[in-house]
């Protein structure tokens, strides 16, 4: 007998209640793969490419784009391939626990039913997504190209609006959101189509734009989880100052002969150096659920990206200690492309924003000495990397000139206490003296 | 090349990380990742933006040449210079 398996909307972290369906990507009667997008979903983080968990069939689609529907609402059917499929692990996984959670405090949430059917993320698909995808670097300066912003550019591909066909009124005939405005005005095909503005949120603002709008949403989104974080974690925070001197050598050193799109950044370097020493300290890389701590399966980093158009995005590199440094260069390259919604690049995956196991937020060249975040749930850690700064140091005797950044590290007290955390940072300092054991 | 030419090459190589950014936004003596809010990130893809852009090879120890407008224009002026 061949099993029906529900395919529901994910929950894409702690703090989202709610997704919209798009576009489906395939059709009844498909057969489709572990690990395939079959559905692009918006969400308060963007647009996001839903993967599905099982090898099978697809029976029906019960939801038809454009609809904005609860977490763990039923969106298809698919009956399982037996033979190709690889069972789920019984477990219950994070994804369930955390809608769970969510249909437990979210009152419109009256099916848990259906949000106890979020499906498991199985580990060799996050194998999968290591290889990094680069495409399009070739082509960054298009003959025919079209000056628009990326959420111009965005928006007209919701709307199906070829930017080339729109005569742009901004410097160098730049197409502006007004332009693409009018263009959907004088469509009314166009124009019938439900967008952004079907989210509940549009109560509270209506008359912004849908970039506005998403802006909006995020915001709503990040305060959702950071206020929950902040009312159920109970933080304490460390810090350590550490010399890079080494870790700066050796990036020169390694960048010399490499081209800018071959260039590591510092943030490389720290990731691998974070992953290797979670891998002494496992008590840092996990989830707190039910009142336990439940180590996680593997290093599955998130890494804080800012938008130009404010806001943040904190997609997971997986399994980072198995990278290499300049892997994990390259895979951050892919993924703030994507983050960043640059169209060619490709969207985010489901799958990147569900199983992080750990969060890094990296201030950069341009930002403060220190940072201290706020721990997203149900992770019990993030550690924060301050800019590097040149200061006078002693060394082998000799004052000299040398190179220094603050790590933080904001803990949940429920599970670590403060001798485990300074002794994660110290081992995490002497990891970064040895760049080339990296 | 000449230098409007050159001119339109660097701003549209940071069109492609910030395409907000218009040429009379930014002061040519100052940080060009701060004119434009480029972190390391932004930085390096702009960089090589600009490479295909214009050809020229960009190493590492040229990047501190890179940092404001005007020493970009200087730097590929040289090494447009240096081709002919």
């Amino acid at each position: 007998m061949t099993k029906s398996i529900d395919i529901t909307m994910p929950s894409l972290g702690a703090d989202m209640s709610e997704g919209m369906l798009v576009k489906w990507l395939i059709n009844v009667g498909e057969y489709v793969h572990h690990g395939q997008a079959i559905a692009v979903l918006e969400t308060q983080k963007g647009a996001i490419d839903m993967e599905v968990y099982y090898d099978g069939t697809i029976t029906e689609l019960l939801v038809q784009p454009i609809k904005t529907v609860p977490v763990g609402t039923v969106l298809a059917k698919l009956e399982l391939n037996k033979e190709l499929s690889k069972q789920p692990s019984e477990k219950l996984t994070i994804e369930q626990e955390q809608s769970e959670e969510l249909s437990a405090t979210d009152s419109h949430f009256s099916d848990k039913k259906t949000a106890e059917k979020v499906q498991p993320t199985n580990k060799s698909f996050a194998a999968k997504q290591q290889e990094p995808k680069l495409k399009n670097s070739n082509n960054l300066v298009s003959k025919t190209r079209v000056f628009a912003s990326p959420v111009v550019r965005k928006i007209a591909k919701q709307k199906n609006i070829d930017l080339s066909a729109v005569s742009g009124s901004g410097a160098n005939n730049a197409v502006l959101l007004k332009d693409i405005e009018r263009c959907t005005e004088n469509n009314t095909e166009h124009a019938a189509e439900p967008n952004f503005q079907k989210l509940p949120t549009q109560k509270v603002s209506e008359k912004k734009s849908p970039e506005q709008q998403q802006l909006t949403e995020m915001r709503a989104a990040i305060a959702a989880a950071m206020t929950k974080s902040k009312q159920h974690i109970p933080h304490f925070y460390l810090s350590k100052t550490i010399e890079v001197n080494k870790a700066q050598q050796w990036l020169e050193q390694i960048n010399q002969d490499k081209s800018p799109k071959e260039h590591i950044l510092l943030v490389a370097v720290l990731l691998k150096a974070v992953a290797l020493t979670l891998n002494k300290y496992p008590e840092l890389n996990g989830f707190y659920l039910n009142d336990h701590f439940e180590k996680a399966d593997e290093i599955n980093i998130a890494n804080v990206i800012s938008l130009r158009t404010g806001g943040v995005v904190v997609p997971s590199l997986q399994a980072v200690d198995t990278l290499s440094v300049s892997q994990i260069m390259a895979a951050l390259q892919n993924v703030t492309a994507r983050a960043r919604a640059k169209e060619e690049s490709g969207r985010l995956r489901s799958s990147e924003l569900m199983n992080a196991s750990i969060t890094v937020t990296n201030m950069g060249d341009r930002g403060a000495d220190n940072v201290f975040g706020v721990i997203y749930p149900p992770q019990v850690a993030i550690i924060g990397f301050g800019k590097v700064k040149k200061t006078p140091q002693v060394i082998d005797g000799e004052l000299a000139i040398g190179f220094e950044l603050t790590v933080s590290l904001s803990a949940d007290h429920r599970v670590i206490d403060g001798i485990l955390a300074g002794k994660f940072l110290n081992a995490l300092a002497k990891r970064i003296q040895k760049p080339e054991q990296l | 090349m000449n230098t409007e030419k050159l001119e339109q090459l660097i701003i549209e190589s940071i069109q492609e990380i910030a395409p907000e950014i218009e040429l009379n936004d930014i002061d040519f003596d100052e940080d060009i990742r701060e004119e434009c809010d480029l972190d390391s990130m932004d930085f390096i893809n702009y960089l090589e933006a600009l490479k295909k852009a214009s050809g020229i090879n960009i190493a590492e120890a040229d990047y501190a040449q890179l940092y404001t407008f005007n020493h970009t224009l200087a730097f590929l002026q040289a090494q447009t210079h240096n081709d002919h």
